[in-house]
């Protein structure tokens, strides 16, 4: 069973749409969204949730269809929005409360260890604490009920190179059970290249790519050329380029340079700046 | 359903645990001044529209702090959401109706108010309660709050305007008796038509809750 899977979603705003959106997320994966602001990764994981209504095309999450009307399926989800949103006057000690009260495999000690691991403080109201501790506890409640599948929106957004590196390792953790995947979307994609297996790249509410990371970073490389070098390449097998005054940095598909072209390997990063870029164009 | 009832309790206590000792001063300002038809109706009122109002401002509150959002991704529907939020309208104004139709009671008992006076009394309470968060809490959910606040001001000025009216009601009522209906069957209508009205306000939230986007 898929973990995840959407076909055609769509949803309309004004100035925006999701365009048709088909993602598959095998479980005991994770998958990352990688997309500029205002992508649709936010939207797509909205959807996944049943938080917005979808204008077209369906989802299902851990088989079920994805809506308002979800209920028993959430027992096996853990979420983190990008606006982590408690109650701002209660407490850790309260706020796990409520969760216990909502999840039936709530594990208590685990949740105090996590508060104890990623340095939460306990003792002031959730409107007192910065983001970083908000999203550490929105973290640390998303991953204390034995889920089988976490849903991370900007998980990692205000917090410092430390803890994110912690975090990533949680997440990282999470998924050494075969049965748990993990939906994350970031701006940071080195973050999404350390734990992704696969990785979708959203633009302008239009999926670019959907692919193994791996198999991306084999396929694809980047060759530093003249102009005119470039131009004598096969059609299709330049998917990027970063033009400055001396060179042209290209993104190539490795399988349609010529031999002895030097092809460097490319980050996701790169890859995905490059693509977008060439899509602007 | 359960964690959501407790995170509304929790806010409760922490918004609004200054309303425990407001209540305590409105009754006893209605025990020691229930000759006086105004002072014994106003305070009362005002006591009850103002904890029937307490589930529409932890709307508010939820929408502020977004856990109206966080809430639905816990395993619970929109069903569940809406329900919750009556179910404490409902448990803060019986805490505070309880009491009062207690003391009129008492009064009663005591002879300082008829047993006429007291139902009137009690079914004027139970309506006002009831009729503010039927006609503020479903506007509220469809629209979010801060759209939904016209309608929360406009009800406010409406249930003020009522309080008038039913103040000299009261004090009319008081002075003559009713010949067309019994009072039973008159106190039964009034309960019936706002309860009614409550238990729509209810359906009609969460038709629109579920199709509004979060």
């Amino acid at each position: 069973m898929n973990a995840i899977e959407t076909r055609g979603l769509t949803k309309r705003y004004e100035g925006f749409t999701l365009d048709g959106l088909d993602l598959t997320l095998p479980a005991g994966c994770i998958m990352g969204l990688v997309g500029e602001n205002g992508a649709g990764k936010s939207t797509t994981i909205r959807l996944l949730l049943g938080l917005t209504r979808a204008d077209g095309g369906s989802a299902t999450v851990l088989g079920v269809p994805a809506g308002p009307h979800m209920r028993n399926v959430k027992q096996d989800i853990g979420v983190v929005l990008d606006d982590v949103g408690f109650p701002a006057g209660l407490k850790a000690g309260q706020i796990a409360k409520i969760m216990a009260a909502a999840y039936e495999k709530w594990d208590q000690a685990l949740f105090e260890k996590y508060l104890r691991d990623l340095d939460i403080p306990t003792d002031k109201k959730f409107s007192a604490l910065s983001r970083g501790n908000r999203m550490k506890l929105g973290i640390a409640a998303a991953m204390s009920h034995d889920a089988k599948l976490l849903i991370l929106d900007e998980p990692t957004g205000g917090l410092d190179p430390v803890v994110r590196d912690e975090v990533v390792g949680l997440f990282s953790d999470f998924t050494r059970d075969p049965a748990r995947s993990i939906l994350i979307s970031s701006h940071i994609v080195s973050d999404l290249e350390k734990l992704c297996d696969y990785i979708a790249f959203l633009h302008k509410g239009k999926l670019l790519l959907c692919e193994e990371k791996d198999r991306l970073l084999e396929e694809y490389g980047l060759i530093q050329c003249a102009r005119e070098e470039l131009d004598k390449l096969a059609p299709g097998a330049v998917r990027g380029r970063r033009e400055t005054p001396y060179h042209v940095e290209a993104l190539v598909r490795r399988d349609a340079v010529p031999a002895g072209m030097e092809v460097r390997p490319v980050t996701i990063e790169e890859l995905f700046v490059l693509l977008v870029k060439e899509d602007m164009q | 359903m359960k964690a959501l009832f407790l995170a509304d309790l929790y806010q409760l206590w922490i918004n609004f645990k200054f309303y425990g000792g407001f209540l305590l001063v409105a009754l006893g300002i209605t025990a020691f001044s229930s000759g006086d038809n105004n002072l014994g109706t106003f305070f009362p009122m005002y006591a009850v529209l103002m904890c029937s109002m307490m589930g529409m401002s932890l709307l508010q509150l939820d929408e502020a702090s977004h856990w109206n959002v966080c809430a639905q991704t816990l395993p619970c529907t929109r069903r569940d959401q809406v329900t919750g939020k009556y179910a404490v309208t409902m448990v803060s104004f019986a805490v505070t109706w309880v009491p009062f139709v207690l003391l009129y009671a008492v009064l009663a008992a005591m002879g300082r108010m008829t047993w006429e006076m007291m139902a009137v009394q009690s079914v004027l309470l139970l309506v006002m309660g009831l009729l503010a968060p039927a006609f503020s809490l479903a506007p509220l959910f469809r629209w979010g709050s801060a759209k939904g606040r016209v309608i929360y001001i406009a009800v406010v000025i409406l249930i003020a305007a009522g309080l008038g009216g039913s103040t000299a009601a009261v004090a009319i009522m008081g002075q003559i008796s009713l010949p067309a209906l019994p009072l039973p069957l008159l106190a039964a209508l009034a309960v019936a038509i706002p309860v009614a009205l409550f238990i729509g306000s209810w359906a009609l939230a969460v038709r629109w809750y579920e199709k509004r986007d979060l």
